[in-house]
């Protein structure tokens, strides 16, 4: 198909100014008298704040305002920025009477300086009743220490709560087809295997940043470093009892969320601040801070028994789950799910599936959103088991993925048994190059000359591994996008959305599709996201939802642009509309006889028409009652040193399944960061904790990213895909990038060295000793 | 805490005999951000990265002298390094980043005393000495003595490190080996590092010099482990005498970046490569 600014690779919109670090971020824009706002954080894991003296502090000169829980109003919320009612049980105060990780927050301290707060900090006097804390998910369930004990926190619907046994929530009983106990009793090949995943921190550049102030209305205006504003506001307006009317949230340009960002971090301490003191204030993490005392992904594990039958033929998956939500249950029910049905429906050909297991409170930092949600870590079980099952069946695992994954036209029961949070909708696979995805990445790997193993130097092993993913476009019905576009005198126009562009590149491609349903070339747009005020409502950048979501929104509105402009002409011209085309940006009678620019019609227009002078503006919604995933085949090629246990990536080729790509160069981008950070995942990044709870890999040099001499290549190829639900046939590309490392690095490591590695991360330290223990058998 | 930035060495000794606090040499300063929870409040910083006198690489009978503030940049890009110690310099292509090659120098990095410092295993194998320099002395000694201790040196009070000498022919015609085991491939914090030179004539070892970092509470010579391959043959060396050598001579510890285990295994293996064998 042929278009003129879609499937385009131009430059982002907001290249230019990034790139010369012109003022553009939040801390940025904050007020120079600003107070700053630092939080005391709790040094003990669990804990009962006895007393809490702030006297002395209060005397520093510079002090203006220090607020413990008896301060601040005991609402009980969620900070998860999801949809609504929240799937999150609420259980979160601004401030609490107890503490239930290192590193939570006892007081907010706002001052005139930074040194000043840090000195007051040291001043307050807090008494702690400390409590034996809850460190290990797999003890949590009935452990003596019960970390939410305060009668007031609820769930909007029920999704199994039991706080009195440290649950936030579990699932059972109902996403069951078929008979899984029977059906695997029957299989010729059966399989039972436990895997664990590992915390991970987002590391996003710019650290949580928020700024509050008052306007001459006095309404509290939020800068923030989120991806979803409109959330933020509601949950502000919820926990600070303030009618939404008296908040505006602006998001400016974001150094990175990648889901660290979907929760609601500083913005309620800046607010706070802001309505007590009446004067501009700001909140921007240290780094320590954004490591200890936002968020990480969900630690998990993972019980699978898989059969199928002597054909390779997979007729059961069971999946059962234990979670770790950490001190707060944000996303902990939808991260749970989406570990199901992510990953379910990709194996659609089995008769007998089950998903059930639990989401547990512990004193951990807590876990909320992450880019891969749940899908990626069941993607590491399931897809290492996958594996597994290829060895016993002595089949290649490739193969035995090509026989039993879902194909175009097909469809899953798992897609209308669960959705994210409760039952989810039928689909059918309108587009699934899965197969071809496979088939390309099996031969831009060299699999059929590199599997199992290359031995390459007494020492070295070169060995290839795959797994493979589905993720979502959106949540079905419940994410919302829209889209207003304004026709300025000068012919140019406003994009207005309220979708989070966080380095995405999101108001790049969403001016693409405007551009491309207008008709006009892309530098006549100016594209705003987002405040509150001012651009119309989109639930936030989350879910791999922007593209599909919102584009189809900007697909739709400006489209009715269009129809506005063409009205506009006949009216003019006094002619009939089907008389009139609108291409590059000017209207033309078919007979040629009349044409007009859109800098004319808007001159005249505003200026110069008498009575015909109007502003012509449309706007455009868009929900879908589909989500279709996008696919993808990870390949890898490592080369694994059988001294020092060490593995080298040598190679990661992408094939994926996004649709169109609307701007293929920045697709392609997303999956490239996102394979990146799957590696990093799987290979370096771990959370770990002290015996007492303290995470000592609070800082980047304890907590490594992969750089770039540690993968020598990644290859990414977009699969020539439509699908027709999407924008021009696009899907959303955000997060299916990060989701097949984990087992496709696993899976090569078993190729290379019969090493199975069940617990992330894939440390050299396990291949070394698991090559050990391999040759005293 | 009062921070010095000297004119000149005449200058920096004149306050040095002036302060009447704890004198601390500060270069590069890359490493000291971990440690400014660690340094007592009533000291007195000297900062002398900035004095070019200490950051010459020349040629010096015999020697080639690396002055101690010279940055790993300058070490990667020296023309006399290349043409006389290229092991030496590309040993030290994966130290750091190039932001903290850039700031990073070389006489930081072995007095800040760090047991996983990369520089130091090279320095041992290649017959390293320190020539010292306080305000009316200076002497030299060999690199091999200079660790006393965790983060215990042979310096006297006001004595710094002048520059490095390494014999111009220290690398010739003997076979070297550098291998540093980090988390990732770079900027990241030795796991273990080997250091070795060999000259093998007729299947006998003839010199040999094995250097470890990471396993011990300061990077050292396995003289031991030297002693016992000094003279033998190839296929005369034995696992587990090589094994129950080593074992004795390093003391690594399980933290959170490695474990013992892993550390034992690994050093041995790569000792076992170095050697060229295959048990």
């Amino acid at each position: 198909m042929n278009f003129k600014t879609v499937k385009h690779s131009i430059p982002k919109v907001d290249a230019n100014g990034l790139m010369r670090g012109l003022p553009a971020y939040t801390d940025d824009l904050t007020d120079e008298n600003a107070l700053i706002i630092k939080c005391l954080r709790s040094p003990h894991a669990f804990a009962k704040i006895r007393s809490i003296n702030t006297e002395k502090a209060l005397q520093l000169n510079e002090i203006e305002c220090i607020l413990t829980h008896k301060d601040v109003p005991r609402i009980p919320i969620t900070r998860a920025g999801q949809g609504y009612p929240e799937p999150s049980p609420k259980d979160y105060f601004i401030l609490d009477e107890f503490v239930r990780y290192v590193g939570d927050e006892v007081a907010i301290i706002a001052g005139r300086s930074e040194k000043s707060v840090q000195k007051a900090i040291k001043l307050i006097e807090v008494d702690f009743e400390v409590f034996e804390p809850v460190l290990d998910f797999e003890k949590a369930e009935n452990h003596p220490s019960i970390i939410h004990p305060e009668k007031e926190i609820y769930t909007m619907f029920p999704m199994g709560l039991d706080a009195q046994k440290n649950v936030a929530c579990s699932y059972t009983n109902t996403m069951i087809v078929g008979d899984v106990n029977k059906t695997l009793a029957e299989c010729d090949v059966a399989l039972n295997h436990r895997y664990y995943t590992h915390a991970q921190q987002h590391v996003a550049m710019e650290p949580h940043s928020s700024t509050a102030y008052l306007d001459y209305q006095q309404r509290l205006t939020i800068i923030s470093s989120t991806q979803n504003p409109y959330h933020t506001r509601r949950i502000i307006g919820e926990a600070l009892q303030k009618p939404l009317r008296d908040i505006r949230v602006i998001k400016p340009r974001i150094g990175g969320g990648f889901g660290g960002k979907q929760q609601i971090h500083n913005d309620l301490f800046s607010a706070i601040v802001t309505l007590k003191t009446g004067k501009p204030s700001k909140c921007i993490y240290t780094r320590k801070e954004v490591f200890e005392s936002t968020f990480t992904r969900h630690e998990m594990r993972f019980d699978i028994q898989l059969g199928a039958d002597k054909n390779g033929n997979i007729h059961a998956l069971d999946i059962q789950l234990l979670s770790n939500t950490g001190a707060h249950g944000e996303h902990a029910l939808t991260t749970f799910m989406v570990a199901g049905s992510k990953l379910l429906p990709m194996y659609n050909k089995a008769t007998a599936l089950r998903f059930e297991g639990k989401v547990v409170y512990t004193n951990r930092c807590p876990a909320g959103a992450y880019r891969g949600y749940g899908a990626i870590q069941a993607n590491f079980a399931v897809e290492s088991a996958i594996d597994e099952l290829a060895h016993k069946l002595q089949m290649d695992p490739v193969e035995l993925r090509l026989k039993n994954s879902i194909k175009e036209g097909e469809t899953s029961p798992v897609f209308k048994v669960m959705g994210e949070g409760g039952e989810g909708i039928e689909q059918k696979m309108e587009s699934c190059k899965l197969d071809y995805c496979i088939s390309r990445g099996r031969d831009l790997i060299k699999w059929k000359q590199k599997f199992p193993f290359l031995k390459i130097a007494p020492n070295k092993i070169r060995s290839v591994g795959t797994a493979i993913a589905m993720q979502g476009s959106g949540i079905p019905l419940l994410d919302m996008g829209s889209a207003i576009v304004k026709l300025n005198d000068d012919g140019f126009f406003n994009l207005l959305v309220g979708a989070t562009d966080i380095g995405t590149g999101s108001d790049t491609i969403l001016t693409q599709i405007a551009s491309e349903a207008l008709d006009v070339p892309i530098d006549r747009f100016v594209i705003t996201s987002s405040d509150t005020d001012v651009t119309p409502f989109d639930v936030g950048a989350y879910a791999s939802s922007t593209t599909f979501v919102t584009g189809n929104a900007v697909r739709k509105a400006a489209e009715n642009m269009k129809k506005k402009i063409i009205q506009t002409g006949a009216k003019i011209w006094q002619i009939d509309e089907k008389q009139i085309t609108f291409q590059n940006g000017i209207l033309k009678s078919k007979d040629g006889l009349k044409t007009i620019t859109l800098k004319e019609l808007s001159e005249g227009l505003y200026y110069s028409f008498a009575e015909d002078m109007e502003q012509l503006i449309a706007s455009g919604s868009n929900t879908s009652p589909k989500s279709p995933p996008p696919f993808m085949a990870g390949f890898v090629e490592i080369e694994l040193d059988t001294e020092t246990g060490k593995i080298d990536i040598l190679d990661y080729v992408a094939v994926v399944d996004c649709g169109t790509p609307i701007n293929p160069n920045l697709a392609k981008i997303q999956v490239e960061g996102g394979v990146l950070q799957g590696i990093g995942m799987a290979m370096f990044e771990d959370v770990k904790y002290s015996k007492n709870g303290r995470m000592l890999t609070n800082n980047m040099m304890n907590y490594k990213i992969p750089n770039r001499c540690d993968v020598k290549k990644l290859t990414v190829e977009l699969a020539e895909s439509y699908d027709p639900a999407g924008p021009y046939g696009a899907k959303s590309v955000g997060e299916i990038g990060i989701d097949t490392p984990l087992a496709a690095i696993a899976n090569a490591i078993y190729n290379a060295v019969g090493v199975r590695i069940r617990t992330l991360p894939l440390t050299p330290e396990k291949i070394l000793n698991g090559i050990l223990k391999n040759e005293k058998r | 805490m009062i921070f010095y930035r000297p004119n000149n060495l005449k200058n920096l000794f004149e306050l040095l005999e002036n302060s009447n606090a704890t004198n601390y040499f500060l270069a590069g300063g890359t490493d000291i951000n971990l440690q400014t929870k660690n340094i007592p409040k009533n000291v007195n910083i000297f900062y002398i990265s900035h004095l070019n006198v200490l950051r010459n690489i020349t040629e010096i009978n015999g020697h080639i002298s690396i002055g101690s503030t010279a940055t790993f940049s300058d070490i990667l890009h020296s023309d006399y390094l290349a043409k006389h110690l290229p092991f030496f310099q590309n040993s030290l292509k994966f130290f750091a980043s190039p932001i903290i090659q850039n700031l990073a120098t070389i006489g930081g990095n072995i007095v800040n005393g760090s047991p996983t410092n990369d520089v130091s295993p090279l320095l041992l194998i290649l017959d390293a000495k320190l020539e010292l320099i306080s305000k009316n002395n200076s002497r030299i000694i060999p690199f091999n003595s200079f660790y006393r201790g965790y983060k215990e040196f042979d310096l006297q009070k006001n004595e710094l490190v002048k520059a490095i000498l390494i014999p111009k022919n220290a690398e010739n015609n003997l076979e070297t080996f550098y291998q540093k085991v980090g988390a990732r491939n770079s900027l990241t914090i030795s796991k273990i590092t080997v250091a070795g030179l060999k000259f093998i004539e007729n299947n006998r070892i003839k010199k040999i010099k094995i250097a470890v970092g990471s396993v011990n509470e300061y990077p050292r010579r396995l003289v031991n482990l030297e002693n016992y391959l000094i003279t033998k043959r190839i296929n005369e060396i034995k696992k587990d005498e090589l094994t129950k050598i080593i074992a004795v001579e390093i003391t690594p510890i399980s933290d959170f970046r490695s474990d013992q285990n892993y550390r034992f295994v690994v050093c041995l293996n790569l000792i076992e490569k170095f050697l060229g064998i295959n048990f």
